[in-house]
This record gives structure tokens, sequence and C-alpha cells, in this order.
């Protein structure tokens, strides 16, 4: 599903990532664990086409998405990838439905289908009574239940969540880490999360540690 | 998505920054109401005379050539002209415009003083196709037909029909009212109340040839009438030119006759006819006695690259306002790449919002224009309506110019927005690279000192206009008023005159041709013992109470012997210019004698007794014209008498003197003006001209200080870790807006340091036009300058204080 061979990156004269190699199959939830530094994130980003490997290729599909032309990429990045972030990164001056329909519409699904399927969604997570509410009215476990909704809106292959759980007291983590679980077994999801909670990483299928940019496990 | 989407998205981030969002938009009406407001000016100017419906073949002839030393180059041509050229093969149409002197008009219940009555021919209305309001231009053709303005209707006749009313003049003719035309418009060389067929006037002077106004028939030298042509289609100024070259030696020799019979030597006079496009007048016209002063391109020039500048300006503004604040939209454009938005769409979106703000500005603008216009064209001396201005075309072109500008300005954010990398955008820091501070810096400096510059402008235009005011004129303006003679019967007159006398306010009172504020026409006289040259001199005719009433001192010799005076010889004075051209001092003895009189037996002689003070005529901007002053006692000669009241006692001598008008010549208003008011005339063009340049020096200082606030708030941005971190560190708040404005300092300096040599050098090239000037000191930059710096500061600061609060508190 997603494939990552003999990935480098170096920063300046700092090599970040040493030759990485990484599978994930499909429906799989995989953590990627590390202390700060270790390369998790470059490598989420190199996963998630926001940034190129300076080696190395990604598939993801089969498509080896850092040869495609930065329009075809974005839209391969719309279909097929979600991003959860550490702060949700909802839009403030839009409502939680309008939030969770953003990447169907930048897609260029009609407003009314990326409606009913956002509509659906967030129901799906609990958040029905709240969709007409603007992020700034929403607790911080329902603005990152939002922001998965809209990771999900337009069913990718992959999300890639960085830190999610990081901005969320330990009920919430826990919701969250059930949520993906939940979202794995209903739409049969796959999920790359960095994290550096240990407690989080052994709820999922697999971790991977890195350190120095490599893969130690 | 959708357009509207990006609208939507549009008014939503709009309410969420409000306040930043209005000062963007304020910033981006002004400068679009200003750029609209210098746009109409120059689309005013280029469009004089192209209203006629065939205004591309109407042309003007006009005269040059040599008479003696004198050079030739009028506006006006001989009368005869228009006979000679309506032969011409290429012409369509001659018509001809004689302006009259001021006159009374009379008629039924009317009795009025008219100064904007012209004599034209009756085939005038087929050239110049004004709207006829009432009556038609068929019966114009008959000889004592008068067209007059709706203007002038509407003042000397109110809702009543003038159409069939008969109009009386001082000479006798009696006009019969035809039509009735829209007034001309304001973007015309041409301009009347009265239009007169020019016929029945012709044959009167034919008749009388006793009459002075004669002489103008048949006289090549003789320049008072304004010749128009309309050419065939296809014959343009240089096939005219060459029809006209083949039919010189006919012109000729009708000149020559011509001169010969006005006892002219035709070796020393040469007269040559040219034409000019009717559109190219206001501009380009470079002849003397226009019908109306016209302007100088450079003016256009100056106002198309004042309109750049500010269009410039309100782009940058705009730029610089939309990403002072950058980081809050970082995080919207982070999320939208990370869901596929292309940069393409990116770019879409920011150049959509953009175009939107500016239509949104270009209506509040349009609001501000339709508040701005009157007093705009106060200032301007214009007549633009906004009704006038907003017709089809021009609304399109605004359009586009809104258009253009939203583009232009929605560019530069656009693709700096969508460039953004983002991973790094999600976190909201700001990644601008040094030379792009350092070029915003540059900018702010760069309109600090346009604004600097233009703030010293104005305020020696304003010390150089108070200078031109009290400087010495030659006469004492305090106190004294002019009276208009010229409105009504002899006897009345005279009877006014004799009873001035008996006002007790009264301190002297006299009587001339000429007083300050007129044009003294020239007069060719030559040395008694030197007939080979031809000196041009102003000429006045005076009573001996003149120079007294209007406070003229005698610089040397004495004053005029009436008594001496007999028909061959007077005694004359002359002004210290005519002095000084004549080489005259007062231990000589001097005669003149007037050229071109009745017959050689009848030569007048005119010994020169004294020299008089400069008396300005039209400001000391322009050098004093060499003068002669002869004595005239006679009230229906001269036009004005000068009332100098005793000191302190004006308004009751005005008020007496009104009574006293109303007592002995009731049928009349009292034309009474005030000296003073006459001498601030001279400097209406400077006056104009300072308060243009004030103006836009406060256009300028407004639109500096929004680029000063956006500067300020996007230093803030700028080192917002670096404040945070200090302030974390317990620095006092005072250090904080020190850290965070230190570079906006510099440049705001650099800007003031920029604008004193640029300035220094504006002014003087300014003041180079003018005879005399003010003694540019150090705090005529002082002033300007530190205002322009406290301003900035100030604006900074404030700016600056409130984002960091803002930074730190949130």
């Amino acid at each position: 599903m997603v494939e990552g061979k003999n990935i480098s990156k170096s920063f300046g004269d700092l090599q970040v990532l040493k030759n990485i190699d990484i599978s994930i199959a499909s429906g799989e939830i995989v953590t990627i664990l590390g202390a700060s530094g270790a390369g998790k994130t470059t490598l989420l980003q190199i996963l998630g086409s926001l940034d190129k490997p300076d080696k190395g290729e990604v598939l993801i599909k089969g498509s080896s998405i850092h040869r495609l032309s930065e329009s075809s990429l974005a839209q391969f990045r719309n279909k097929n990838i979600g991003f959860v972030f550490q702060f949700h990164q909802l839009l403030p001056e839009f409502t939680a439905l309008e939030n969770c329909m953003l990447p169907a519409l930048i897609g260029g699904v009609n407003k009314k289908d990326a409606g009913s399927k956002a509509k659906e969604l967030l129901t799906f997570l609990s958040l029905a009574d709240r969709l007409e509410h603007k992020p700034s009215e929403l607790s911080g476990g329902e603005k990152q239940r939002v922001a998965v909704a809209r990771a999900l809106i337009n069913d990718p292959v992959v999300v890639f969540a960085d830190e999610p759980s990081g901005n969320l007291d330990s009920k919430n983590q826990e919701e969250l880490m059930s949520l993906f679980v939940s979202l794995r077994e209903r739409f049969h999801q796959t999920f790359v999360i960095v994290t550096h909670d240990r407690h989080l990483a052994s709820q999922s299928d697999r971790t991977i540690n890195m350190k120095d940019g490599l893969i130690v496990t | 998505m959708p357009i509207l989407t990006f609208i939507r998205t549009f008014f939503r981030n709009f309410i969420l920054n409000r306040a930043y969002s209005l000062l963007t938009l304020i910033a981006l009406s002004i400068g679009i109401a200003v750029s609209l407001l210098v746009l109409i000016y120059v689309y005013y100017e280029l469009s004089y005379d192209r209203n006629w419906s065939d205004s591309g073949n109407i042309y003007r002839a006009y005269s040059f050539g040599d008479l003696g030393d004198d050079k030739i180059n009028s506006a006006s041509t001989p009368s005869v002209l228009g006979t000679v050229l309506a032969r011409q093969e290429g012409v369509e149409e001659v018509t001809r415009v004689i302006p009259g002197t001021r006159k009374v008009v009379r008629g039924e219940g009317i009795k009025s003083m008219e100064s904007s009555f012209f004599y034209v021919d009756s085939n005038f209305f087929e050239v110049f196709d004004l709207p006829f309001v009432s009556g038609n231009k068929d019966d114009f053709k008959r000889p004592d037909a008068i067209v007059i303005s709706l203007s002038t209707s509407q003042r000397l006749f109110g809702e009543r029909n003038p159409i069939g009313e008969t109009l009386g003049t001082q000479l006798g003719v009696e006009y019969v009212i035809v039509g009735v035309v829209g007034d001309f418009p304001g973007n015309s060389h041409l301009s009347f109340d009265f239009a007169a067929n020019w016929c029945s006037l012709e044959l009167l002077l034919r008749r009388r040839r006793d009459l002075p106004q004669a002489a103008m028939l048949d006289n090549w030298l003789y320049l008072n009438t304004y010749t128009y042509l309309k050419l065939a289609e296809g014959v343009g100024e240089e096939a005219f030119d060459k029809l006209l070259a083949e039919a010189r030696h006919k012109l000729d020799s009708s000149i020559v006759s011509s001169y010969i019979s006005q006892q002219e030597d035709p070796g020393r006079v040469s007269l040559n006819i040219g034409i000019q496009p009717i559109h190219d007048i206001h501009l380009f016209s470079e002849l003397e006695n226009e019908l109306k002063p016209p302007t100088s391109p450079l003016y256009v020039k100056v106002f198309t690259i004042i309109l750049l500048f500010v269009l410039l300006m309100t782009a940058l503004n705009f730029i610089n306002l939309t990403t002072a604040k950058a980081s809050r939209r970082y995080k919207e454009v982070a999320v939208r790449k990370y869901f596929g938005a292309g940069r393409r769409k990116l770019i879409y979106q920011f150049l959509i919002e953009a175009i939107v703000y500016s239509l949104i500005a270009t209506f509040v603008a349009l609001v501000m224009v339709e508040l701005l216009l009157p007093a705009f064209n106060r200032v301007f001396d214009i007549e633009i309506s906004s009704a006038g201005f907003i017709k089809q075309p021009d609304t399109i072109w605004i359009l586009v110019l809104t258009m253009l500008l939203g583009i232009t300005a929605g560019a530069y954010p656009a693709v700096f927005f969508s460039g953004l990398k983002p991973q790094v955008a999600i976190k909201g820091s700001m990644k601008v690279k040094r030379w792009g501070v350092v070029l915003r810096g540059l900018l702010v400096s760069f309109q600090v000192g346009l604004t600097a510059c233009l703030l010293v402008l104005s305020f020696g235009m304003y010390k150089q206009l108070a200078f031109l005011r009290s400087a010495e004129h030659g006469f004492n303006s305090d106190n004294a008023v002019v009276v208009d003679l010229d409105s009504s019967e002899e006897d009345a007159l005279e009877q006014f005159v004799v009873k001035l006398e008996s006002l007790e306010e009264l301190a002297f009172y006299g009587r001339g041709v000429y007083v300050p504020g007129d044009d003294p026409g020239l007069v060719s006289f030559r040395r008694s013992d030197d007939s080979t040259q031809v000196l041009l001199l102003a000429m006045n005719h005076i009573d001996e109470g003149y120079l007294d009433a209007l406070g003229a001192e005698l610089q040397a010799g004495r004053r005029i012997d009436a008594a001496k005076n007999n028909e061959f010889r007077q005694e004359a004075l002359i002004n210290e210019a005519a002095a000084d051209f004549l080489g005259f001092s007062a231990k000589d003895t001097m005669s003149l004698e007037l050229v071109g009189g009745r017959s050689s037996d009848d030569i007048q002689v005119f010994d020169i007794v004294g020299v008089v003070a400069n008396i300005s005529h039209t400001g000391i901007k322009n050098s004093d014209r060499p003068m002669i002053f002869l004595y005239d006692d006679n009230t229906q000669d001269v036009r004005y008498v000068v009332i100098r009241f005793k000191e302190g006692m004006s308004a009751s001598g005005v008020e007496a003197l009104t009574l006293l008008w109303g007592n002995t010549v009731s049928d009349m208003h009292i034309e009474l003006s005030y000296l003073n008011e006459i001498k601030e005339g001279f400097y209406k063009d400077d006056k104009r001209f300072s308060q243009i340049s004030l103006m836009f020096g406060l256009v300028a200082l407004l639109l500096t200080a929004f680029s000063i606030i956006s500067m300020a708030a996007f230093e803030v941005q700028y080192y917002r870790k670096n404040i945070f971190i200090r302030s974390i560190m317990a620095a006092p708040f005072r250090n904080l807006l020190l850290y965070g404005l230190r570079n906006f300092c510099l440049y705001v300096a650099l800007g003031i340091a920029a604008a004193i040599p640029v300035s220094d050098f504006l002014l003087h090239l300014w003041l180079d036009d003018y005879l005399k000037s003010f003694n540019v000191s150090l705090y005529v930059f002082i002033i300007p300058l530190a205002s322009m710096l406290l301003i900035s500061l100030f604006a900074g600061f404030l700016t600056a204080s409130r984002e960091i609060k803002r930074e730190l508190y949130s």
C-alpha cells in the first residue's frame, strides 16, 4: 500500500534520514516512535508527498508519487492521502461541517455530495449536533474529531497523523486511538501515526522505532 | 472550488480580521478615489473641444509674422481673412468669432452689464453644434438674430421663454432672440453668454466709418477676430497649408494693399496665416490673445505621473497590508495545500479576493468622488459632473482599471501565499527572505521621502504666496476700491463722480482706462528723434487723481500739467520699466510719437515729464511692462474710478458709495471691486497650485501612513519570537517596542534624509519661475520634515505597541 525505498534526506550538512526502507499494508495502524530529532516527522512528510527525498522513492498504491508533476501530485494527495495534525488546524472562519467538506470541495466534488458525506462522517464521530459550530465553539476533543472527519472525507488510501494526541488530555487521547481503531474496522482505513507516546504506540498494530535518521526496530 | 466559495471565504476572513481588513479597504478606497479624480482631470484636459460632432475637421486660423522688431504670434486674425479663406479649395465652412466689449444689454424690464458678448457669423452653429434648448439654428440666418445661453436665459428671463424678445446694446443695434442654447461645455476654449449675428454690426460699421470699431473692417493689421474653418474630409493641416501656399500671391496682394492704406511700410511688416486643430488649442497653443488661457501639457504629464504614482502606492499598500499579517493566513494556505489544493487554485483564490477588495473599494471610492467633486472642481477650476463622467464607456474603463488594480495588487500576495511550503506554513511562523524585508523597508523610505518632499514644496509654496502678497506692487491695495463706470449713462456718471467729493470717508479718487487686474493694450510709438524704431508700450489714460488714489508714487520728474496739452502735443508719464527700456532719466527731455495716426499731418507727440513707480497689473511674478500714462479726464473715455478711503473708514465708505451710486445711477448695480481682492486675483493660479500641492501632500501622507502601519505590523510579526523571548526574560515593554521597530526607524530616517536634497532642488526649480522669491531658510525644511518624522514615528509606535500587546497576551 505505502512503500518507502532507500529514503535519504539531508538539511544542509545534517542527514536526517539515512536509507530508510518502510512498508505499510492496507488497513494497518502503524505508529512511528522516536525522540525529537529522530527524523519521524520528516519521514511522514516525505511519505505524505509534502517533501521530496534526496534519494529513494515512495510508492502509494504502486505509484511513485515524487515523479508526478506538482499539479498531479496535489490531485493525488487530495484523492489518496488524509492528514491529522497535533493542533487540529481547523479554519476559524468555517463551521465544523464546512471544515470537513473542504478537501472534497478542493477535489471538485459538488457541494451537495460533499455536504452529505461530511454529515455522515461527523454523525459517525458523534458530532451531529455540532455541524454548524465554528472551531472556537468546540472542545479540544471535538475539534480533533472534526479534523479526523476532514482527513477521511475523500476516502483516502492512507491517513498520516503527526502527533494527533499531543494537544489532548489523557481521556481524549484514549478516545482518539479508539476512534482510529474503529475507523479501521468500519472503513478498512490505513493510519500512519507519528508520536513519542509509548502508551499510544502500544495500541497500534505495529510500531517503528527511529533514532538518528535510522529505523532501529 | 467555485468563485462563490472564494467570495464567501473572503467575507468571512474580512469579518474575522475586521479592523485590519477595514484598514486595507480604506487604504484601497482612498487610493482608487484619488486615482479616479486624477484620471477624471487628465481625461477632462485631453477632451477639450472634442465634443463637436466634426471636431476632427475643425481648425482655427492664427497669425504670425513680424511687425518691425516685434513678433506677431496671435490666436486672433484679421476679420477679412474669413472672406479670403471661404474661397479656398478644401474649405467647407468658415465661421468667425469677434469678442465684443463689456456692454449694457437692455430689453423689456432688463438692463444688465454683460461681459461675455460675442459676434459670430450666421453659420456658427453649423460648425459648433451646440444643442438648441428652444428656437432653432436656421433662424440665426436673419441679420438681427441673437442666441443666448441657457444659464443667461434663466438669469435674465427666469422661467419665461425668451424667444422673440428684443435686446439692445450701446451702439443702438437691436437684436431678436431666436434661440437658447445649452451652455458651452467647460472643456471648450470657447464660451459665451450672447452670440449676435455679426452681419448687423458689420452693416452698421460700414455705414458709420467714424466709429472706432470700423477700423477693423478690411484691415489686415487689425487682429481681433477668431477664424474657424471646417475642412473637407481628407484635407488635413498639411494639405491645407499647401493649398494656402499656392493661393499665397492673392493673399499677399490683399495684405500689401491693406498695409499701404494704413501707411505702413510693407517691407517692415509680414503677416502669415497658419491653422491648428481645434482640439490642440487648449494644451498646445503657444499663441497670444487666447480666448481662454491654455493649460500647459506639462500639467497633464505631471498628473499622469501622479496617477501612476498613486496607483503604485495603492497597490504597494495593499500588498503590504495583506502580507503584514500573513501569519494569520499561513495555516489556511497550509491546510488547503495539505488537502490537495494546487498552487494555481490558491493563486486564483487570492486574486479573486484582491478583485473583490478592489470592487468594494471602487464602490466606496465612487461615493468619495461624488462627495469630493465640488471641492475638486473648485480647486482645479474645472467643471466636471460625476454624471457626465460616468457614461457607459467610462464606467467600463473604471471597471477595467479596478480589475487591473485588483490583479496587480493581488498578484504578489497570491504568489507569496501559494508558494509557501505547507509543512512550514502550518507552524504559522513567518519565513520571509532578508531581501524581502529590506525591499519593504526601502519602499517605506521612498514613500516617507516623497511625502516629505511634497510637504516641503507645499510649505515653500505657501511661503512664496505670502511673500508675493506682501511684496511691493507699486500701489497700495488697502482701503481702496475700484468702481466700473462702463455701465451707465454719461450724465449720471458725471453726477456720481462730482458727488464723490462729498463723501466724508474719501481720501482720494481718480479715473483711468486701466486699473491693476487689467492688461493694458500695447501701442506702437516712435521716438521723435529716431523714427527707425517702433517701440511697443502699454498705454493708460488717467486723470490727475489716479496716482494718489492708487497710492502710486512719482519716482522722478513731475506730474502732468494738463493745461499744457493741446491736440497735437501732450505731456506724459512713464513707469520705471519704460524709463529703463527707453534709457530715460529725469534730466533728459524725450518725446514720443504715436505710430499709425489717421494721416501724416496728424502726428501726436508726447513729452515725457516724469517717471512713476512700476504699477503691477498682473502681479510681480511677471516682469513689469514698459508703460506710458496720458492725461484724460473725460468720463466717457475712462472706464474706472479708483477710490481711496481714509484709514479705517473702508467699510462705511463702501456703504456710502453704494448709497451714492443708488441715488445717482439708480438703474444699475454698482460694479465695485476691492483693490485687495484684485491683488489677490493676481496669484489665483499660484494659490491653486499651492492648494493642489498641499492636497496631494496630504493624500501622500495618508497613503504613507497606511504603509507605515503595515510596515510596523510586519516588523512585529517578523520579530515576534525574539520579542516573545525578551518578554519572558522580563524586558520592559519600552525595550520590546524599540527592538521591534529599530529597522523601521532606520527606514523612516533614510526617507527623511533623502527628502532634504531632493526637496531643496525641486523648491528652487519651482522658484526659478518667479522674478522675485522669498529667502529660503532652514525652517522651510525643518518644519515639514520634523512633522513627517513625528507623524511616522507616532503611527509606527502606536501600531507596534498594539501588535506587541496582542502577540504577548493572545
